[in-house]
């Protein structure tokens, strides 16, 4: 059976994947503009800058929109259906897709809180996903 | 330009013969993904990146866009249902469609999960097929033997970005585009009497109609009910039956369809007087949309 994805890491985007095994979450920030952007680019999307640093984020976000596969797209998913894939926006305001874990499908709703947890997958790729957070 | 190609092919030819660049041109469309295999359960998006969290098809975008869209709005299943009922209604008065058994609202719910919330019955079909429309002046056009359709308005939008964007799951551009074939064309929303939507997927057509100005945002859902996009509706919308049952010529049979109804060769499934149609698509992930306003010549 083929394997699940795995990202393909690079220069541009190794610094997101070396934090992600450290347990933590780093995004690109414009030094210009001090936006923070996701998904990884060389340059701003607002105000074009090359010039960025990676800062940790909060890992606070809410579930913007999410869906549940139960068609099976890649082999490797067989055994998963039904997954959830949520799109969450980070406190700090760019999306990004992921998983919540840690909850049943049908406990999902769009706006709920969630935070980022971390799971190691190789000696390499430390996915970042999310798990409901109370209180909020 | 995925599914908005068609349409985008339109403009550049329209324009090819306005400024005497060409004097016809034909543009021509095939596909065989349904013997050929799919590609359309290929990783969402672009890069590796989305596959890794398990992010494939098209299904999965327009899913997203349901599931904001239920939230934001109210919209529901059963009003994606409408959409697909009314699009199979007509492709059981189009002989050539390729899915021509009536389905009903309850046909619609039974039928499996694809990607929550989007079930088999709102998914566009895969089809093998060919397209082709000439484009000329229309005072060559008026010297043939069929009725010629005027081109009087086209736009194009597209969105560099995906997710970057915060307003990507709606799909803003294609209010953009919507909007540019209209000030072209120097009609309204209020004027059109038939509308070919691109739908990939029901939820489509109703972020669609709320994009071409038929109703407000967040109305789609409600404008569908009460069979206002079937036949005899204040709106009929893909008359043949559309990506959904007619075949999933991605979009080019909605400019077919937008020329036989004006020609009013649609027998069965013609609109009454029929002198306007709104055509519209949308391809690359959610990126490209298009829009053309067609007129009886
Ligand atoms: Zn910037």
């Amino acid at each position: 059976m083929a394997d699940k994805p795995l990202p393909t890491i690079t220069d541009e985007n190794r610094p997101f994947w070396e934090a992600t095994r450290h347990g933590e979450l780093r995004l690109q920030r414009c030094r210009q503009c001090d936006r923070y952007r996701y998904p990884i680019a060389a340059s701003c999307p607002r105000c074009l800058s090359l010039d960025a640093e990676w800062a940790a984020v909060s890992g606070r976000g809410r579930v913007f929109s999410y869906v549940v596969f139960h068609q099976v797209y890649h082999q490797a998913f067989k055994d998963d259906v039904p997954y959830n894939v949520v799109l969450v926006r980070l406190d700090e305001g760019p999306f990004m897709f992921s998983n919540v874990v840690g909850v049943g499908n049908e406990q999902l709703r769009c706006d709920m809180p969630v935070t980022v947890v971390f799971e190691r997958v190789t000696d390499e790729v430390t996915l970042p996903r999310f798990r409901p957070e109370d209180n909020r | 330009m995925g599914g908005a190609t068609g349409l985008v092919l339109l403009q550049l030819a329209s324009f090819a013969v306005a400024s005497g660049a060409a004097n016809a041109v034909a543009c021509v469309f095939g596909d065989a993904a349904r013997t050929g295999g799919s590609r359309f359960s290929a990783a969402a998006g672009w890069g590796d990146s989305w596959g890794i969290w398990g992010m494939f098809s098209a299904a999965a975008n327009s899913a997203l866009t349901a599931r904001r869209h239920m939230h934001e709005f109210g919209t529901t299943s059963l009003q994606l249902a409408e959409v697909a009922v009314a699009c199979r209604r007509h492709a059981s008065l189009n002989e050539a469609a390729s899915m021509r058994e009536p389905i009903t609202v309850e046909d619609h719910q039974a039928s499996r999960m694809v990607v929550d919330p989007l079930r088999l019955l709102d998914c566009c079909l895969i089809s093998d097929g060919g397209v082709a429309f000439i484009v000329t002046s229309l005072e060559r056009a008026r010297a043939l033997r069929r009725r010629p359709v005027a081109v009087l308005g086209v736009g194009q939008a597209n969105s560099p970005e995906t997710i970057g964007n915060p307003a990507w799951w709606y799909v803003p551009h294609q209010e953009t585009a919507a909007q540019a074939a209209y000030r072209m064309a120097g009609v309204a929303p209020r004027d059109i009497h038939v509308a070919q939507l691109y739908d990939n997927f029901t939820i489509s057509v109703i972020v669609w109609l709320e994009h071409a100005g038929f109703c407000k945002r967040g109305e789609g859902g409600a404008f569908v009910e009460g069979g206002r996009i079937r036949l005899g509706g204040a709106l009929p919308v893909n008359t043949a039956g559309g990506n959904l049952s007619e075949s999933y010529m991605q979009g080019w049979l909605h400019i077919v369809e937008g020329v036989r109804q004006l020609r009013g060769e649609c027998g069965a499934r013609q609109v009454p007087g029929a002198e306007l149609c709104l055509v519209t698509g949308r391809g690359m992930t959610l990126n490209c949309a298009a829009a053309a306003v067609l007129a009886r010549g």
